[in-house]
């Protein structure tokens, strides 16, 4: 059983959203890498 | 009542007074349509956030939440994932490139720009410029039955505090008005929504009393996909979520941010901002538990409201919710107007406008769709009400496939796109209306719970694919353009 009593698939949505803010970051990241490698 | 009415009055002034300011800075329709592009990173992902969830998100998602249980945080979770996060890494640095590069200021204009096909602008401005004055009919609807549930006012008086102020700031300070009002109301939206779930949850004993409590009306309001079924399900979260990446307000932002780097940092505060999408929801199941008696699920978010916030939590509350009303709204009216004037009037029909008249017609547009869409929503015919349920389905049936095809597949065809965007929209109204229709055969249950909005856009896919492969692509001059190679 998952956190608060949940199921696994519902508490899958809380999953999501974090994975989802640490997606945008990585992107960003990365991107940046990016542009500054073209740079150089 | 007196709080209510101070914070409102103080709040409303704010924004007037915004759009007063932003006045002097619109002095071309390039200005008033999309803020010159020169909107920074914060200010462009907030008002993102609020041009995206309306008050129908707030009111409907609790009453989501309230009829289906927990299974409605996966809505939540694809407006940030789908609707969001991945909207703004696949469409944002692409459609700030290719809308410079091709002048465009208007969804509309970037088809005729990418494609050179008058037909698919036309079409594109027609469909979404009606459905989007549907759309706004139910935010303002939405609006004007949180005034009347929080603040026993008439529904009327609702319309026109609302309307009126709206309609103010947008023809007078134009697009800078809208996003910087829109930033403000985002702060205020989502400070009102962490503070109703905050409350609501202590009221209710935290979160695993919550499901505890949940589980003991119905199990299925605690499950995946629980009490709403798969169907029901996936279809609603693709129309909300993925039926962003064709919703011209929410596109325009990214013409307008100041340089494609800037969407980097924009990308990461529109995805935390955006995480407030989960509450509605979540709050929504809280009032199943704490006010299980409603005579309609609408009913749930202000009725949790009056129960677990004081004067001032409810002020603050019904500002968020008119703050979510209103950047929507405005968003759309400056969206619809720039397509009417620069699309229809200048292009479609050839009607030549110096550009101080094209400034001037755009602004009286903006006011005479505001007032148009307020006189509907004082008293809307049955009609408009059905058709407010699908206005997302087929706006985004319209212009999802042509838009992401046009930015990614060099040879996409103009027919194709056009072919698309009618099959869609067909499609979507066709199955939309297929349960009133007495003479065809009835869905069998599966099918039934799907969404116009999935058939419609598995139309348009299957036919801008099926029809590029068989038809020509679009000039090369104008692929040349969009992509920046001439």
């Amino acid at each position: 059983m998952a956190p608060f009593h949940l199921s696994w698939l519902t508490f899958g949505a809380f999953l999501v959203l974090g994975g989802t803010i640490i997606l945008a970051l990585v992107w960003a990241l990365v991107d940046r890498a990016r542009d500054h490698g073209g740079k150089s | 009542m007196i709080i209510y009415v101070i914070v409102l009055v103080v709040y409303l002034g704010l924004l007037s007074a915004i759009g007063i300011v932003m006045s002097g800075r619109s002095r071309s329709v390039g200005d008033f349509a999309i803020g010159g592009r020169s909107v920074g990173p914060w200010v462009t992902a907030l008002s993102f956030v609020a041009a995206y969830y309306s008050s129908v998100v707030i009111i409907g998602g609790g009453a989501f939440g309230w009829k289906f249980g927990l299974a409605t945080l996966w809505v939540g979770a694809g407006n940030v994932l789908i609707g969001t996060t991945l909207a703004w890494i696949v469409l944002g640095r692409r459609i700030r490139r290719f809308t410079e590069n091709l002048d465009a200021m208007t969804l509309p204009g970037f088809f005729f720009g990418r494609y050179g096909s008058a037909e698919a602008r036309i079409f594109s401005a027609a469909a979404t410029g009606l459905f989007l004055i549907i759309y706004n009919v139910s935010v303002l609807k939405g609006m004007a039955n949180t005034f009347e549930v929080l603040m026993d006012l008439p529904y009327w008086s609702g319309v026109v505090i609302s309307g009126v102020v709206i309609l103010f700031y947008t023809a007078v300070g134009g697009y800078l008005a809208v996003v910087y009002t829109s930033f403000v109301q985002a702060l205020v939206m989502i400070a009102a929504l962490v503070l109703l779930t905050f409350m609501s949850l202590k009221k209710v004993g935290g979160m695993t009393a919550l499901v505890d409590r949940l589980n003991t009306i119905d199990p299925g309001l605690v499950n995946t996909p629980g009490v709403w079924g798969w169907a029901g399900l996936i279809s609603f979260t693709l129309i909300v979520s993925l039926g962003t990446w064709g919703m011209p307000q929410l596109l325009v932002r990214f013409y307008s941010i100041k340089n494609d780097k800037m969407l980097r940092l924009g990308t990461v505060i529109v995805t935390i901002g955006a995480s407030v999408a989960l509450l509605p929801y979540l709050t929504g199941a809280v009032a199943r538990v704490l006010v299980p008696e409603l005579s309609s699920a609408d009913q749930a978010i202000p009725a949790l409201t009056k129960l677990v916030l004081n004067d001032w939590g409810g002020a603050l509350f019904l500002a968020g919710v008119v703050a979510a009303g209103m950047s929507t709204f405005a968003g759309v009216l400056i969206i619809i107007s720039s397509s009417m004037v620069n699309d229809v009037w200048i292009h479609g029909l050839g009607r030549t406008l110096t550009p101080a008249a094209e400034l001037k017609a755009t602004r009286l547009m903006s006011l005479a769709v505001g007032v148009v869409s307020l006189l509907i929503a004082l008293k809307p015919p049955a009609l408009v009400l059905v058709l407010t349920a699908f206005s997302w389905a087929v706006i985004a049936s319209t212009n999802l496939w042509p838009l992401l095809f046009g930015l990614y597949w060099k040879r996409t065809s103009p027919k194709a796109a056009l072919w698309s965007m009618l099959t869609g929209v067909s499609a979507a109204l066709l199955w939309q209306a297929w349960p009133r229709i007495g003479w065809l055969p009835e869905l069998p249950g599966a099918l039934a719970g799907v969404h116009g909005f999935v058939v419609g856009t598995a139309v348009g896919l299957v036919v801008i694919v099926i029809g590029t492969f068989a038809g020509r692509p679009a000039p090369r001059d104008n692929v040349d353009r969009a992509w920046g190679s001439r």
